[in-house]
Parts: structure tokens; sequence; C-alpha cells
């Protein structure tokens, strides 16, 4: 995202701070990419509907208070976000669930091996199983929502040299269990 | 350490299928609902402070009145102690 879509951004929640219905734009921008990653930690539409819409409810609740920190409007959106998740999760107590697309999976797996199988798809998701539950956000921030080190840092509420440890760790746990070669580079 | 659910799925989310749950009409009605009720407790709560502060300054006349009655009631002879005192006098076995 450039700086100058980023200043847009908040151009835009100044203006909602006095008129909320200006904040449909970036509602309607980023409904989708929300609601995607509550899914994909709930695996239930309703659920994630309602999770969602509380989400956004929040923002505009808060849109006052709201202060650019360095990253993208989108990172606050996400924050919140993973927030009400977290809050059912506390609720309910139940394990967190990890609903992942295969497509995604096999993209990455390709990344970094041409020869992959059906075997080889159902170990990663017995090996991520085995990861604690800050290791998967984090490779979930990363991978599926493909975000930089800067965000997740803001999204988690932990440093961004904490955010590459935990990248590199879990990474690292992935590599000792079967020997998958996911091409890293780090990139930001 | 936390016990995950890993699930794979299939399918991936269409734009058409959240598109369903996308409204932002219904949203900014549930937050001018929200914006109302905020607003009403907060009335709620300043009359209560208001309610609280006329009973303390009721409270604190009543004290003071009361108080500016009792040093008249020390000018009465007639009270509980001389009575039995008198009592005490008057009674023929002693």
């Amino acid at each position: 995202m450039t700086d100058d879509e980023i200043q847009q951004e908040y151009r835009i929640l100044e203006r909602s701070k006095k008129d909320p219905r200006v904040f449909g734009e970036l509602y309607e921008k980023y409904f989708d990419r929300i609601f995607n990653f509550i899914y994909r930690q709930t695996d239930d539409e309703d659920l994630t509907a309602d999770l969602c819409s509380q989400a956004f409810l929040s923002v505009l609740k808060n849109v006052d208070r709201y202060q650019f920190r360095g990253v993208p409007f989108s990172a606050w959106l996400y924050k919140i976000a993973g927030n009400e998740v977290n809050k059912y999760y506390r609720k309910r107590k139940n394990s967190k669930i990890f609903s992942i697309e295969e497509v995604k999976v096999r993209e990455l797996i390709e990344q970094a091996n041409e020869d992959w199988d059906e075997e080889m798809i159902q170990q990663l998701l017995r090996y991520l199983n085995e990861l604690p539950t800050d290791m998967l956000e984090v490779l979930h921030l990363r991978f599926f929502e493909e975000k930089d080190f800067k965000e997740i840092s803001f999204i988690l509420d932990i440093s961004e040299s904490g955010a590459k440890m935990r990248t590199y760790r879990a990474l690292d746990r992935l590599r000792k269990k079967f020997n998958l070669q996911i091409r890293y580079d780090g990139k930001e | 350490m936390a016990r995950n659910e890993i699930r794979l799925r299939k399918q991936s989310m269409t734009s058409g299928r959240i598109a369903r749950y996308r409204n932002y009409e219904d949203l900014m009605a549930r937050h001018e609902h929200d914006l109302r009720i905020r607003k009403l407790s907060r009335l709620i709560v300043y009359i209560l402070i208001i309610v609280i502060l006329i009973c303390s300054f009721l409270a604190l006349v009543l004290i003071k009145q009361q108080e500016k009655k009792l040093p008249e009631r020390g000018k009465v002879p007639y009270t509980a102690t001389s009575q039995r005192t008198f009592c005490q006098d008057q009674s023929p076995l002693t």
C-alpha cells in the first residue's frame, strides 16, 4: 500500500468522525477481506457475519479515538476483528479453529516444492495442529492475509522483532517436523 | 499449549457469497441505535447525579435545622433525668 493510499484512507476516517456515512467507502473496500479473515478463524458463515458486523460497529464507535501510527487503517480493522474473534472464543472456551483453503495451502507448498501430494497436505495440517495458537496467528496473518511484520506486530500487539521471531520459530518447527522447504525470504 | 483445530476447506468464499452479508445501511442503523442508547444512558446518569446532589443538599439542610433545634430542647427544665431525681426525692420509702 502506497503512502498516498494510506493518507487518503486517513482523510476518509477524519471525515467520518463528523459524518459516519462517509465510512461506507472503507466498509465496502475492506468488508470481503475482514469477512475472510474472520471466516478463517471460525469456519461458520453466520457467526462470521455477526462478528464481522460487530467489528465494523466497533470501528464506527471508536473512530474518534483512531490515531495514525504508521500502519494502514486496515491494520486497525484487523486488530479489532481479531479482538472480536478472541472475545468469542474466550466466552465459549472452545478450541480455536483455523480454517484454511486448500488452494492457498497448495500455492504455498508449490512455492517451496514442486512435488506435493495429498499425503503432504495432510501431514502439514497435522504439524500445524501441534503449533501453539500464537504461532498459528502469526502464520495466518503472514501467509494467508499477506501482512508485513509491521502490521502483524500492530495487529497482535507485539514488537516487530517478536513477530519475526515467532514466524521463524514456527517455520523452523515445521521444517524440523518434515523436510519441507518453505521458501521464505523474510521480505517485508 | 492451547489446543487448536485446523480445518482444510476445499472452496474459498466467493465475493458473491460474502456480498449477501454486506449491508452498510443495516450497520448504520445499528450504529445510530447504539448512539441513541449511549446518549440516553448518559442522560440518565446525569439526572441521577443531579438527584443525588439535590438529596444530599436537602439532607444537609435538615441536619442543620435539627442541630439548631437541639440547644433549645436543652433549656427545657423538665427532662427524664430531673424527673427521676424528683420522684426518688418524693418517695416515702426513702
